[in-house]
This record gives C-alpha cells, structure tokens and sequence, in this order.
C-alpha cells in the first residue's frame, strides 16, 4: 500500500491519494523461491551422505588402496551417470534402455557385438533409475573381473518384459552372461551383491535371484512397475505398453 | 575418544535412502547393537514404533516426500528415545517439538552414536 499526498493546481494538500499493489505473485515467487534452495539444500545434503556411506562401505570391502579406488569411483560414476540422464530429461520418468546403456557405455565398444539390449519402453522414476543404474554398474564390474566379459569370446544378453494387467504390472528384466570361463559360484558375499539385493528389496520393492551355471551367470530382477505415461507431461505420446 | 556404549541394545533404523540406511545398520552393529530394520516408509515405521521392543531410534526426517514425525510421535508416547537425522535444519520442526533432537546430514557417524547413547542412557526404555 503507497499513499501519498494529493495536490490541487495551486499546490495546496487537497487529499491523499492510496494505491494498493497486489504482492501476492511477489511472496508466491519469494516463498517457492525459498523452497527450491531448501530442497536444493536438503539434496545436497544427502548426496554427500550417501557418497560417505558408499565410501565407507566400499573401504571395508577392499583389498588394497587400488582395489578401493577402482570400486569408489567406478560406484561414483555410476551415479552420476544415471544423474546425467535424469537430469538431461528434467527429472522426468526416464528410459530403462537410456539408463542401461549409459551405464554399459564405459564397457563396451562403440558399436558392441557383445551385447544385446532387448525390450519394450519403459519408463522409470527417478528413484528407481538411480537403483537400476547401481545395480547394472554393480553386474557389469562382476562381468568384467570374473564373468563372460573377462574372456574375449563373453557376451551379455539384457533383456526385460511387461508383465501382468495394466494395474498391476511388473517388470521383469534379466541380465544373461555366457562364453565367458566356467562360473563357479561365490563363496562369500561381497559388498557389491548386498547392494544389488538390497536396491532391489529397498529401492525397488522387488525380487532378485543369481543363478550360477557354470555356462555363465544369469541374474533376473522382478519389481512392481508404474506406468508412466500419460501423466507425464514432457512425454505425452510415450506411454508404456 | 570414548567408544559410545549402545552395546546390545535394540535400535530401530528409519531410513529411506538405501546406502545410508546400510552405513547406519552397520556401524550400529559394530557397536554391538541388534538393529530393527531399516524401515523405508513411513507406514512399516510407524507400525514398528508402536509395536517393536527398541531402547532407542535413528529417524530420517523425509521419507520420500513425508515426515516420520508421526512413527517420532509414537516412539515419544513410549518412551523411546530417538534421534532425527537430516538434510533439513531443524526448522522443520513442529513448534511444540523443539526439544527433539535432531543430527544435520552430513552427520559424522561418532557423533550420531554418542548422541544416541546418551539419549538410550538418560531414558532407558521399558521393555
């Protein structure tokens, strides 16, 4: 509210003239303003965790100093590789092929005739990107230290499905090795399939199983899906099957 | 430093952020401390707070997008104590709710455990 003095011609205060200014976009802007960097705040503040928490546990798994390093980072990189596709798409319900393939991206060949990618679209939140993000890194660095992809002539087949009604639909998507040396199962359980188990149950309120034939590990997540779809603006033709 | 004295109570973990919720089960098992579960939703939470024989509680503030203050509540109306963890300040807290005690993430983890223990020691918890 302004108000100031009104003037006749000659000069004398003949009243007072009060104008009101709606502020309310103002606050509204001020208030959403505030927050973002609360939010931003809070973000960042459990980013930092979790990287302590991948730091510590990675450490009690190492062996040696270049063991930890390889882990950490390879674990770090793997997060912000599926950030990078999350963030490229605003945040939106994103791809599970975009996420697999940005974490596959580091192993393979431009243009791999050792992996086949294989299934319909289907679009996963945030939350459970990042968990499918962490869990390939987690098969992909298994393949390469004792899987198929340590040996020349290994393969990796990724395929996933649909299943159930339009309600209730689970994915079902199951990473195959094979031509890599004979699997022998592990005899104790590291870091990085506790974390595959625990993403899976925590994360992604599903189910994992390892299957160790000594032709190569097959390994298949099952988890409730939720369409994405129609809801999502910024993708309004892409609804999932 | 003095090792913080949690050794064979039961703390129940709330947590939605799974890695952080695996470094809590941990250290809390390093000291010697049987952990209830993680819980990741508030719904499991609040059925442990009410139901579950815990001497104390780690509680994630945010869980998904909501608070855990209600799983707080119903851990304060038996008298467990418990300590909030997170990103938020500690304006978040509901006015009347002030002398909750609340740990900033990044927490070092030391720190969350004598906070804990002493909180487990100053009111130990009816079983």
């Amino acid at each position: 509210m302004r108000i100031v003095p009104y003037r006749a011609a000659d000069d004398t205060v003949d009243g007072a003239l009060i104008t009101f200014v709606d502020v309310t976009s103002m606050v509204q802007a001020e208030r959403h303003h505030r927050l973002l960097v609360d939010e931003l705040n809070h973000r960042v503040r459990n980013m930092l965790t979790v990287v302590i928490s991948l730091a510590t546990q990675t450490l009690r798994g190492a062996r040696s100093l270049d063991d930890f390093s390889s882990a950490f980072l390879g674990r770090l990189h793997a997060l912000a590789g599926t950030y990078a596709v999350l963030t490229r798409d605003n945040w939106q319900p994103v791809p599970l092929r975009d996420v697999l393939q940005e974490e596959l991206r580091p192993h393979f060949t431009a243009e791999p005739t050792n992996l086949v990618l294989d299934g319909p679209l289907a679009l996963l939140e945030p939350r459970a990107a990042l968990a499918v993000g962490m869990t390939v890194h987690e098969l992909v660095t298994n393949a390469h230290k004792y899987g198929a992809l340590a040996s020349p002539n290994g393969r990796v087949t990724v395929r996933w499905r649909l299943e159930g009604t339009a309600e209730h639909t689970t994915l079902v998507w199951s990473w195959q090795e094979r031509g890599g040396p004979p699997v022998v199962p592990p005899t104790r359980h590291g870091f990085g399939s506790t974390l595959i188990e625990r993403t899976v149950s925590h994360e992604l309120n599903g189910l994992v199983a390892f299957d160790y034939r000594p032709e190569g590990l097959t390994v298949t997540l099952s988890f409730p899906f939720a369409a994405q779809g129609p809801t999502s603006t910024a993708r309004p033709s892409v609804a999932p099957a | 430093v003095t090792e913080p004295d949690l050794a064979g109570r039961r703390i129940m973990v709330v947590e939605d952020e799974m890695l952080i919720a695996m470094m809590l089960e941990l250290a809390l098992a390093d000291a010697g401390c049987h952990v209830v579960g993680p819980f990741g939703r508030l719904s499991d939470a609040v059925v442990a707070a009410r139901t579950e024989a815990v001497d104390g509680a780690l509680l994630d503030i945010n869980l998904a997008g909501e608070s855990v203050f209600p799983a707080a509540e119903a851990l304060e109306q038996r008298g467990v104590p418990f300590l909030l963890v997170s990103g938020y300040g500690r304006d978040l807290l509901p006015p009347d709710r002030r002398h909750w005690q609340v740990c900033a993430k990044p927490f070092r983890m030391n720190d969350v455990l004598e906070t804990l223990a002493d909180l487990v020691r100053r009111q130990p918890a009816p079983h």
